[in-house]
């Protein structure tokens, strides 16, 4: 066991040596060594959280980190993810060591949101993970500021609300640490207020995830936001907010399961309806990418809403999948945007201009629409099928034809790429191709063969559910 | 024991991986030689299904918390099928011609469109059935969508309009099916084992829900609508895939379906008259077409209610009735489209009011239409006869009087079609002159058709002595 | 041997003949001499193999087993021999009338399959292997009546011949089916063993209907009279011994079924209408191809007559002798029109006698025709009239008879005439002078064959019948009585004709426009068929405006979809301050649905 902790003492270390390169960045400015430093680092954090993971261990560190497989799962694949978007920025208009110093802190708050063991720690976890990105999509220049201060004000309605709803929830557990609070057994009679917290919680973390009706900011950010930015924040913030959320429905607050799956499921179909339905009349192609993103999150929500075992699996099975997917094809849109190629219109004839790409970008798209034998595929099938093991029937028809109604939308798309029309070749940067490479092959070879990530998202799940 | 159907699924991956690299100059060469190969391995299965030493059942674990496994059985059934798409696809591939445009992206797209059919109708278990499914619906959507004709952008997204659809009531239906078996389960003999178990009004939902994502493939009226404009803006290759192979996906699931589930039973009545109605629709509603390949299309929706009928009868000779009308209508169709994809590519119209006096110099097209013609209105020696009387017959011990009832549509879709004919092909009032003529390939094309047309009907036992009831 | 192998040699010529492109001269002489192969081999069957009957399974499923089933009993050695012995006399008169070298091969392909499968039908033994060629003369006959494509009615009559089939194809298997399912075999003879069931009327009728297609019958006739626009030779092989004939034939077959069916009554009243409106509509006719395809349609009327008189005999025996002599009559009308450039119509052709072998051969066709002692034709009629007991079915076979005797000696009368131009009477003397001589000779054979063909009364009743009820069939006799009514109705029939159209010299019947519109009757019958397309043509239309309906509106329904997703899409209006709301509602929404 001994030897067990000290890999999480690694852990930590990592962590603090990426807070570190992240603070040398600015005074050394040398883009090739943060760039390595950062990749090894969170090379490092991801092997050492596979190994956590897989010794399957459950122990606190020094109080605040709490190591298990659900969190050392979400270490290691928002490490894999960071990674990702770092190659993507490596080329951005903006200043690299001062994002690279941003991103350091970002990526600091990212990785810690699953290990927190309070909501203390969650808290401003979630708050170092969320600010830096506010100056990381404003650092890129004076067009990038109106939505970088919308995101900065959702943010700061988000925190409010959540600080809030952790002051409700303070009677029941003086600790406000993450674990099950019992039904009415603080010192208040009944659980009034507890379910108030609940929802102030849900509501919070819901405008991160991008939930109905509180995700009306998504569209904006995203598409006024550089493109690398917008695969961060959905690729990765966004599934930060899951998380926490998924850690205070399943983990703390447990006993009102029956209460939140109502809430799940109508967050989820409000959610899909109105991503698939405003991204069918969408021009510009990352817009249209952000309402998707928005129709994702409600049918992560679907497993939510299922509340079980299978539920779980099937919602972290998606997210990894829709993380891999989002930064997949907002790699190809930075690139196509950077050669001033925005909507669906211009994406016209680019089969001929770059077959990679346009190859790429249609296997994502199908991908997410849930198209055979893509991953998108394989996580949609395990989530509609927990709804109906969970007796959700209704939920799982809708959830259904929604994502039949998407294909509509990335249809479009694809359709328009392949499109005759004749204009000169384009070739993208090694970076762009690598992390696109990277994607296509996570969703094709663990689409076709999806049982180790499903094995992996089980036990995920039964560590958070304490099975 | 050989694994027939993992090598032929990778026989054909490799194809596609092949013609990628190599598609720019030797598509064509490739494409073909995948295609014969995998014949070779059917014809040897079907020799040693009939004698019995086949490994009739094909599996590897795939995902095992769910229970799925990569499993394929080999049934007379899925030979046939499997042996008839190979054909179909053959000819499809073989009619765009060895020299000429570059057909790299579209073999690949008909290759992986075959592995899908092979998977298809040899898959043991509802989840895969619905993957090959949707893999062959992509690659259908795309190759009407990159190759068809001028006005292919409305037809395209009808056909994925509808065929999301389909697949959204399919991939219901399938999941209903795994919760309410007993134990978890998609694997079909297991289902059709045990689905007497599941209360009766979930029953008729999932029949519901899987007969309509069935004929919206086959397709039956009314779900129709998709069909005409499919098949008339796909390229020729296309809609004879589309019409040959993948009409016969929703006519497979049909079948499975209403073994499936014992409901079927007294729904079967139901079915039987929408088959009729069906029949008599498409043959009225072919009447007032101009286009030979939206004719071609009524035609098929036709054949389609005949196949529906005869699965609806749920006795042997119904099912194999049907399955050989598959067959049949397989090689039919194709022949039909590749003849008028030929006088199109001759005269440069397939309008029936324009095209005059096809006979006298696109002599190998014009007759082949004319077989094609004989064969949908089921001429004995072709293989649409013994299909015709397997299926009435068995449709007469059903239903009795009224099973003969879908005939007097074959009599309505004869009449226009030789209208047609008479009109297209033989009448010389002002001849057309020629933008084509009409190569080696495109008569080889014919030739294969006509020879799988002709072959199984004259021979109809070599299937049929597969099959042992 | 197998009874199959008779047909083998003229596949085999057949396709030997279409790959002789190069050699088209030589195409016609080895599909004849490939015909004769046959009419050896047919006749070594018949004598050897007779009342032998041989089954191979084709393929078997599911209970359903299928065979491929031949016999050579009297009634299949009878059609067997008949089209054996025509068929080389098609080829050979062939040879001489195909004067197009580039469409030879083409043409003799075709006929030796039709005359194949005409052979295949004679000695079929179940309804799979007679469907088989039932289809294929159906098919094959489409081919040839639409021969010359690029002439202007051949689409229109070829399809009008293959539609009409196709009812009667499509009336056929529904029949098949529905027997099958009734005695689970397919084999006559079985069938008519097994013991009757009341549900057989229904597959009987249906099997009439087929009948009726096939052999022209009413309401199903007027294909035949369009088919004349095919070659003269098809004219001769479909009206003789092939297509027409098999309906009548299998009639003849089934006739113990149709008797125990008590469906008799309705092959004779269809027959005597047909034969009626054949004979009429014979006389009013001016196409001297379509006279005589009238008078088919009056022949087969008659047949089936007899057949619904139970007197299968006298049936069989018109059944021969009608081949000879109607093969005969369009052989000679085909040669007649080649000396006068094709002319059809009886009034602008001249001069029939400059040819006296061709003259007198058709002298005997005519009068066989006619029925006059002692040609055949005389005795197959006398022998159909001494049979009939009802006395208005003989008086209306009387009447037709004087009325055949009416249009037959028309239609030889009126082109007898010679032109009025000396140059145009020399050149068409050499025009007679040159047909062909294979033309002639095969006109000649048939002329032996119309005179001698009244012997098969003597041996008809000799040969054995199978089925059970053979006892039953009415027996052959001709009476005296009938005989001479039929000799004076004849008689009668010649002196009116020659009064009218040699004395009187008349142009026809147009200035009598209510009696011309009584007699030519086939322009109502092709009304009420175009009243009938155009019905299924409206319906269609209506089928169609549905169909377009319902592609427009999954299209709006598509619409009404973009229409509310452009309305959502509203709501995201850039103004954070719409957000703060948005999100305050969504707080309020939940604490909703924890309250509730």
């Amino acid at each position: 066991m001994a030897s067990i902790e000290y890999f999480g003492y690694a852990l930590f270390a990592l962590l603090a040596l990426l807070a570190l390169a992240a603070m040398a960045a600015p005074f050394h400015r040398r883009k090739k060594v943060s760039f390595v430093l950062g990749a090894v680092i969170l090379a490092a954090i991801t092997l050492t959280a596979s190994y956590l993971f897989a010794s399957g261990s459950s122990f606190y560190l020094l109080n605040i980190f709490r190591i298990y497989p659900f969190s050392m799962l979400f270490v290691g694949v928002f490490s894999i993810l960071l990674l990702l978007v770092m190659a993507l920025s490596y080329d951005a208009p903006g200043s690299f060591d001062s994002f690279f110093m941003l991103f350091g802190f970002a990526a600091l708050g990212i990785v810690m949101v699953p290990m927190a063991s309070s909501l203390i720690g969650l808290l401003l976890s979630l708050e170092l993970a969320s600010i830096p990105t506010v100056f990381m999509i404003a650092i890129n220049g004076k067009k990038f500021i109106e939505s970088s201060v919308k995101l900065l004000i959702m943010s700061g309605i988000a925190i409010s609300i959540l600080v809030f709803g952790m002051a409700l929830a303070f009677p029941y557990d003086a600790q406000l640490s993450l674990v099950q609070i019992g039904s009415a057994s603080g010192p208040i009679e009944g659980s009034y207020l507890a379910l108030l917290a609940l929802v102030l919680f849900i509501g919070g973390l819901s405008i991160e995830a991008a939930l109905f009706p509180f995700n009306l900011w998504v569209p904006d950010v995203y598409e006024g936001a550089p493109a690398n930015m917008s695969a961060m924040l959905s690729g990765i913030n966004k599934k930060v907010a899951l998380v926490a959320m998924m850690e205070i429905s399943f983990a703390m607050f447990a006993v009102y399961s029956s209460t939140y799956v109502t809430i799940f499921m109508v967050l989820s179909i409000f959610t899909m309806f109105f991503g698939n339905l405003a991204a069918m009349v969408q021009k510009s192609v990352k817009r249209l990418l952000a309402y998707s993103s928005i129709s994702q999150a409600g049918y992560i929500l679907v497993g939510f809403a299922a509340a079980s075992q299978y539920g779980l699996e099937a919602s972290i099975f998606q997210m990894i999948t829709h993380s891999f997917m989002i930064i997949g094809a907002f790699a190809v849109i930075m690139f196509l945007e950077n050669q001033g190629i925005k909507t669906i219109d211009e994406y016209r004839g680019m089969s001929s201009r770059n077959r990679y790409l346009s190859i790429a970008l249609s296997l994502l798209l199908l991908s997410m629409a849930g198209v055979p034998p893509l991953m998108g595929f394989d996580g949609k099938f395990l989530l509609f099928t927990s709804a109906i093991k969970s007796d959700l029937l209704a939920l799982a028809f809708i959830a259904i034809l929604n994502s039949f109604l998407s294909i509509y939308y990335y249809g479009k798309v694809i359709i328009a790429m392949y499109q005759p029309k004749k204009e000169e070749r384009i070739v993208a940067p090694k970076a762009i191709i690598a992390v696109i490479s990277i994607a296509l092959f996570v969703i094709i070879i663990f689409g076709m063969y999806p049982q180790p990530i499903i094995s992996i998202a089980a036990k995920a799940a039964s560590a958070l559910l304490g099975i | 024991m050989i694994q027939i159907l993992f090598i032929s699924l990778i026989t054909i991956a490799i194809a596609i991986a092949a013609n990628i690299i190599f598609g720019r100059k030797y598509s064509q060469h490739i494409s073909i030689a995948a295609v014969l190969l995998v014949l070779i391995y059917m014809s040897y299965s079907i020799s040693a299904f009939t004698s019995g030493s086949l490994a009739v059942s094909e599996s590897l674990p795939y995902i095992s918390s769910l229970g799925i496994s990569l499993h394929f059985t080999l049934t007379p059934i899925s030979i046939m099928l499997i042996t008839m798409s190979l054909i179909v696809t053959l000819a499809a591939i073989v009619w765009q011609g060895i020299r000429g445009a570059n057909t790299r992206s579209i073999n690949s797209l008909l290759l992986l469109f075959l592995l899908s059919a092979i998977g298809l109708f040899a898959s043991a278990n509802l989840f895969l059935f619905y993957i090959f499914w949707d893999v062959g619906v992509i690659s259908v959507f795309f190759i009407i969508r990159s190759f068809g004709s001028a006005s292919r952008d409305v037809a395209s997204k009808n056909f994925l309009i509808y065929s999301i659809f389909a697949s959204a009531l399919l991939l219901f239906a399938i999941m209903l099916i795994y919760f309410y078996t007993p134990v978890g389960s998609f694997n079909i003999s297991y289902i059709t084992a045990h689905s007497y178990e599941i209360p009766i009004d979930i029953q008729e939902s999932i029949f519901m829900l899987m007969f309509i994502a069935f004929a919206i493939k086959m397709p039956v009226f009314p779900f129709h609508s998709w069909m005409p404009n499919a098949y008339s803006d796909a390229p020729t290759s296309g809609s004879v895939v589309i019409a040959g192979v993948l009409s016969k996906f929703g006519a497979y699931g049909m079948l499975v379906l209403f073994y499936l589930l014992p409901v079927a039973e007294t729904l079967k009545t139901y079915v039987y008259a929408i088959a009729v109605v069906s029949v008599f629709y498409s043959a009225f509603a072919a009447m007032r077409q101009n286009d030979l390949k939206k004719m071609a299309g009524y035609t098929s929706m036709i054949e389609s209610g005949i196949i529906l009928a005869g699965i609806a009868s749920l006795n042997y000779l119904g099912e194999y009735g049907s399955v050989y009308m598959m067959l049949a209508h397989g090689f039919t169709i194709a022949l039909m489209f590749i003849a008028i994809g030929s006088l199109e590519f001759a005269y440069g119209t397939r309008s029936i009011s324009i095209l005059k006096g096809a006979v006298s110099s696109a002599k190998s097209a014009s007759y082949s239409f004319m077989l094609a013609i004989f064969g949908s209105t089921g001429m004995p020696l072709t293989a649409g006869f013994i299909a015709e009387l397997m299926i009435f017959i068995g449709t007469v011990s059903a239903f009795g009087l009224y099973g003969i009832v879908p005939l007097a549509g074959i009599i309505l879709l004869g009449a226009y079609m030789y209208l047609a004919a008479s009109r297209s092909i033989m009448s010389t009032k002002e001849k057309l002159s020629e933008v084509g003529i009409i190569g080696k390939s495109q008569k080889a094309a014919m030739a294969i058709a006509i020879a799988a047309v002709l072959f199984f009907g004259v021979f109809p036992f070599i299937f049929l002595n597969m099959v042992k009831i | 041997m197998l009874p199959l192998f008779v047909i083998a040699p003229l596949l085999f010529g057949g396709f030997i003949s279409l790959f002789m492109r190069g050699r088209s001269h030589i195409a016609g002489w080895t599909a004849f001499a490939f015909s004769i192969a046959s009419l050896i081999l047919a006749a070594y069957e018949v004598l050897y193999s007779f009342g032998k009957a041989y089954s191979i399974t084709w393929f078997a499923i599911s209970g359903l087993v299928v065979h491929i089933s031949m016999s050579i009993y009297t009634l299949n050695a009878i059609l067997l021999m008949l089209v054996a012995l025509v068929t080389p006399l098609i080829m050979l008169y062939s040879i001489g009338y195909m004067d197009v070298p580039s469409e030879r091969p083409r043409f003799f392909f075709e006929i030796s399959i039709f005359a194949a499968s005409m052979m295949l039908f004679a000695i079929s033994a179940n309804f799979i292997t007679m469907f088989i060629a039932w289809e294929l003369l159906g098919i094959t006959s489409y081919l040839l009546i639409g021969f010359w494509y690029h002439k202007e009615r051949v689409p229109y009559a070829a399809r009008k011949s293959i539609t009409t089939i196709l009812i009667g194809d499509m009336a056929m298997l529904s029949a098949m089916v529905l027997i099958w399912n009734a005695f689970h075999t397919f084999n006559f003879y079985s069938i008519m063993a097994s013991p009757y069931i009341n549900a057989m009327q229904i597959p009987l009728l249906l099997i009439l209907a087929a009948v009726f297609t096939k052999s022209a019958q009413f309401p199903f006739h007027e294909w035949l009279a369009d088919a004349m626009e095919g070659p003269t030779p098809v004219s001769a092989f479909l009206h003789s011994s092939t297509m027409v004939k098999a309906g009548v034939f299998l009639v003849a077959l089934l006739l113990p079924l149709f008797y125990e069916a008590h469906l008799l009554y309705v092959i004779l009243a269809f027959g005597i209408a047909t034969a009626f409106i054949g004979a009429t509509n014979a006389i009013a006719e001016r196409h001297i191809k379509r006279i005589l395809a009238y008078s088919t349609m009056e022949d087969l009327g008659i047949m089936l007559v007899a057949l619904g008189l139970h007197a299968l005999l006298a049936a069989m025996l018109f059944f021969i002798v009608q081949t000879f002599y109607k093969a005969l009559l369009f052989m000679s009308a085909g040669s007649i029109m080649k000396a006068n450039d094709n002319a059809e119509n009886i009034y602008l052709i001249k001069g029939s006698t400059k040819n006296r072998l061709l003259f007198i051969s058709t002298l005997f066709g005519v009068g066989s025709i006619a029925g006059i002692f002692p040609l055949s034709g005389f005795f197959g009629k006398v022998a159909i009239d001494s049979v009939a007991s009802n006395i208005y079915v003989y008086i209306l076979l009387t009447v037709i008879e004087f009325a055949s005797s009416i249009y037959i000696f028309r239609w030889l009368f009126i082109p007898m005439r010679d032109p009025l131009t000396k140059g145009i009477d020399a050149e068409l003397t050499a025009k007679y002078k040159n047909i062909p001589k294979t033309m002639l000779y095969a006109i000649a054979v048939l002329a032996l064959l119309v005179a001698i063909g009244g012997f098969a009364y003597a041996y008809l009743p000799g040969l054995p019948y199978a089925g059970v009820f053979a006892n039953t069939y009415m027996p052959l006799h001709i009476s005296l009585v009938s005989g001479l009514t039929e000799t004076i109705a004849v008689l009668l029939g010649i002196s009116v004709t020659y009064y009218i159209y040699v004395k009187m010299n008349l142009k026809g019947m147009s200035s009598h426009r209510a009696l011309h519109t009584l007699l030519y009757n086939s322009i109502a019958v092709n009304w009420v068929y175009s009243i009938i397309a155009a019905a299924f043509y409206e319906i269609g239309g209506i089928v169609n405006s549905f169909d377009y309906a319902l592609y427009w509106f999954i299209v709006m329904g598509g619409d009404g979809l973009v229409f509310i997703a452009e309305r959502l899409r509203r709501i995201v209006n850039g103004q954070i301050n719409a957000y703060a709301v948005a999100f305050a509602a969504g707080i309020i929404l939940l604490v909703i649905i924890i309250a509730v």
